[in-house]
């Protein structure tokens, strides 16, 4: 069987560029394994979030209701979130057999890549050699810090939003080349932007319309590549009708347009800056830039268009997009990799006229080399803020404690970001760490106290009213934060160890007045125990309903 | 990956497929050495399973004349979107995902196969 000699060089670099950005991009902090006894190098509260609630889909098959556990209790709130990334984790759960906390991320990690070959689908249609070239660049998503840590504080769906938008883009080359299956493409992504990740529709819309008038003023659109936009527009909102119902009615609700000019985003991870790419790479983009947009080329239209667009998109933060603005620039390394493999390719030109594909190969290769050195810092395996104890207890009270039990989590490192501890599906309550300071300070503790308990509210607990009409639910009727009596839950979870001392022998005296008043110990291990309380409401402070310490 | 051979360009198609397939899985292997032989072969096979092969035929049908590298790359957001939304849409229907994950891609694949020889007859026709 005979091969094509330059497609063998192309899948041979295609192949080292995609072992070369898993290892940087997940194997490294994953200790160069796939499956994990507890969800791994998770780093913020938004990967349980998800994690947690891809886990619920699993465990009841479908995602037409939220989990009550972290829903107030209630069991009618609708299922809101963009599903595409929970169902495809499920799904590969199933047939690799990984658990869904190591399914989740690792597609999360490989589509990312793959949005990197889609995007050089896109660019060899400009010079198949650039493509080559453009590869090393898109090695700063993963050494990029802020575009690191999007994957391990759990900018999951935002992510996923920009690898369908890189895909309409792939579609919309395709409508321009008045390829007629272009519709087709183009509904099917667009669909996966508005079920994986809406914002990413907006950008997808802007483009599309950005595209359509500059194209109409140019004269490069014909009735037929309208038809082909047209039937595509149709065929999504057809397929995504019942989705955008619950996205106008909730998300929309909660989340309404407001125009704000937005500079930080220190909650979110940071933000990709054109600095973040280093002076001297900056050098290279702008001679890139300078080349691409120079090209008396007519066949590049398109990309001169998105190189453009890709510029100003990032800065939408300042035309009131928001942190949708920095969520976009998660892709920049992507994108702006044409500007850089358009510099390179023009600096080797000047060396050579006609460089071989296997020079160009290496020449790839070794800047690709290069860069990774230059950037990425081997951190080894990084357990997140799980731990394998923190997780054997969690199962335990998932396995052996009544559905409709309510857990407390007193201080523990991990419970801080509280999104973990969804995974006891059970109603999760804990105290923060700022009122057990002013505890501390005050040297005594009171059964009523301040809480928190995990309430998603990101869908505002809402619920269905008819077929495709919803209701939300006022958040002041369901504060997640408030005085609760201490004595009134089920299990209290200890923790016997943590980063600061004083507050895991504030645990440990709590405990033992609890085991005072006859609660049991129900389970316990090295780093955690569960109490159970044998009385719902009664004296588990001591008659003063004080701690003194 | 332009065919520059004697043999039928599909049965060479699936023979680079399968090439592909385990260098993928030699990849996997090499980049998360202290995973098991196992566990990179299923994670593999479920990534080809779920990912790619749906849609390749998918592609076959709307991308025939392009190049297998491009529908080899563009067979992985085919296959996550139309998996992703018809398992939502399926299991707001009542069929469970456990189901799904096993009769989907080859639901897809059938329905690829009947498109593509309609196609074929009507082309002829």
């Amino acid at each position: 069987m005979k091969i094509n000699k330059e497609c063998a060089i192309e899948t041979i670099t295609l192949l080292i560029f995609i072992g070369a950005m898993l290892w940087i991009g997940i194997a490294d902090s994953w200790g160069h394994r796939i499956a994990h006894d507890f969800p791994y190098s998770y780093l913020a509260s938004d990967t349980f979030q998800h994690q947690t609630r891809a886990q619920w889909i699993k465990d009841t098959g479908n995602y037409r209701y939220e989990a009550p556990y972290y829903s107030g209790g209630l069991k009618d709130t609708v299922g809101f979130y963009p599903p595409i990334l929970n169902h495809i984790s499920v799904i590969f759960s199933y047939v690799s057999g990984l658990e869904v906390y190591d399914t989740i991320l690792l597609l999360t990690v490989s589509l990312a890549i793959i949005g990197g070959l889609i995007f050089y689908l896109i660019i060899t249609k400009y010079n198949r050699k650039i493509a080559m070239l453009s590869l090393p660049l898109m090695t700063y998503m993963f050494t990029i810090i802020e575009d690191r840590t999007a994957f391990f504080w759990g900018n999951w769906p935002a992510l996923l939003g920009d690898f369908f938008l890189v895909a309409t883009l792939w579609a919309l080359l395709n409508v321009y080349e008045k390829n007629k299956n272009a519709t087709f493409f183009l509904t099917v992504f667009i669909a996966g932007t508005i079920l994986g990740h809406t914002a990413a529709t907006i950008f997808a819309v802007i483009f599309i319309t950005f595209f359509v008038i500059i194209t109409i003023i140019l004269k490069k659109l014909d009735g037929e590549q309208f038809k082909l936009l047209a039937l595509s527009t149709a065929l999504t909102t057809f397929i995504s009708f019942y989705f955008i119902q619950i996205f106008r009615q909730i998300w929309m609700v909660h989340f309404p347009f407001q125009f704000y000019v937005m500079t930080d985003w220190s909650g979110g991870g940071g933000i990709i800056d054109v600095r973040s790419f280093g002076y001297p790479i900056l050098f290279v983009l702008t001679i890139g830039i300078i080349f691409l947009m120079c090209s008396k080329r007519k066949d590049i239209f398109f990309h001169k268009l998105f190189a453009i667009f890709s510029i100003v998109a990032g800065f939408t933060n300042y035309v009131g997009f928001s942190m949708r603005a920095f969520n976009f620039r998660f892709y920049w390394p992507i994108f702006f990799s044409m500007f850089f493999g358009t510099a390179v390719y023009a600096a080797l030109t000047k060396i050579k006229e006609n460089t071989s594909y296997i020079t160009i190969m290496l020449i790839s290769l070794f800047i690709m080399a290069g860069l990774i050195k230059l950037n990425f810092t081997p951190t080894g395996p990084i357990d997140g803020l799980m731990n394998v104890y923190t997780w054997e207890t969690m199962n335990w009270i998932k396995n052996n404690t009544p559905p409709e039990s309510k857990i407390f989590f007193f201080y523990g490192d991990t419970y801080e970001q509280d999104g973990s501890i969804g995974n006891v599906q059970r109603v999760p309550t804990r105290v923060e760490i700022t009122d057990l300071v002013n505890t501390l300070q005050k040297r005594k503790m009171e059964r009523n106290y301040p809480t928190k308990e995990l309430i998603e509210m990101g869908g505002l607990l809402a619920y269905r009213t008819g077929l495709f009409s919803y209701t939300t639910r006022a958040p002041d009727d369901y504060p997640a934060r408030k005085v609760r009596d201490l004595c009134n839950f089920d299990y209290y979870v200890f923790d016997k160890a943590g980063r600061f001392p004083p507050l895991t022998q504030l645990n440990v005296f709590i405990a033992n007045t609890f085991l005072q008043q006859n609660f049991t110990i129900v389970f316990q291990n090295a780093l955690n125990v569960v109490l159970k309380n044998p009385t719902i409401s009664g004296n588990c402070f001591g008659t003063n309903n004080t701690i003194n310490f | 990956m332009d065919p520059t051979t004697t043999l039928p360009s599909k049965t060479r198609e699936i023979k680079i497929m399968t090439i592909l397939f385990a260098l993928s899985a030699v990849l996997l292997k090499i980049v998360f050495y202290n995973e098991t032989i196992a566990t990179v072969a299923s994670t593999t096979a479920a990534f080809f399973w779920l990912f790619i092969i749906p849609g390749y035929f998918v592609t076959l049908i709307w991308k025939q004349d392009s190049t297998l590298t491009e529908r080899f790359i563009i067979s992985i957001p085919v296959s996550a979107a139309i998996l992703g939304i018809t398992s939502y849409y399926l299991g707001l229907f009542g069929l469970p995902l456990k189901i799904q994950a096993w009769i989907l891609p080859p639901i897809i694949i059938l329905i690829s196969i009947f498109c593509l020889k309609v196609k074929k007859v009507s082309q002829k026709t």
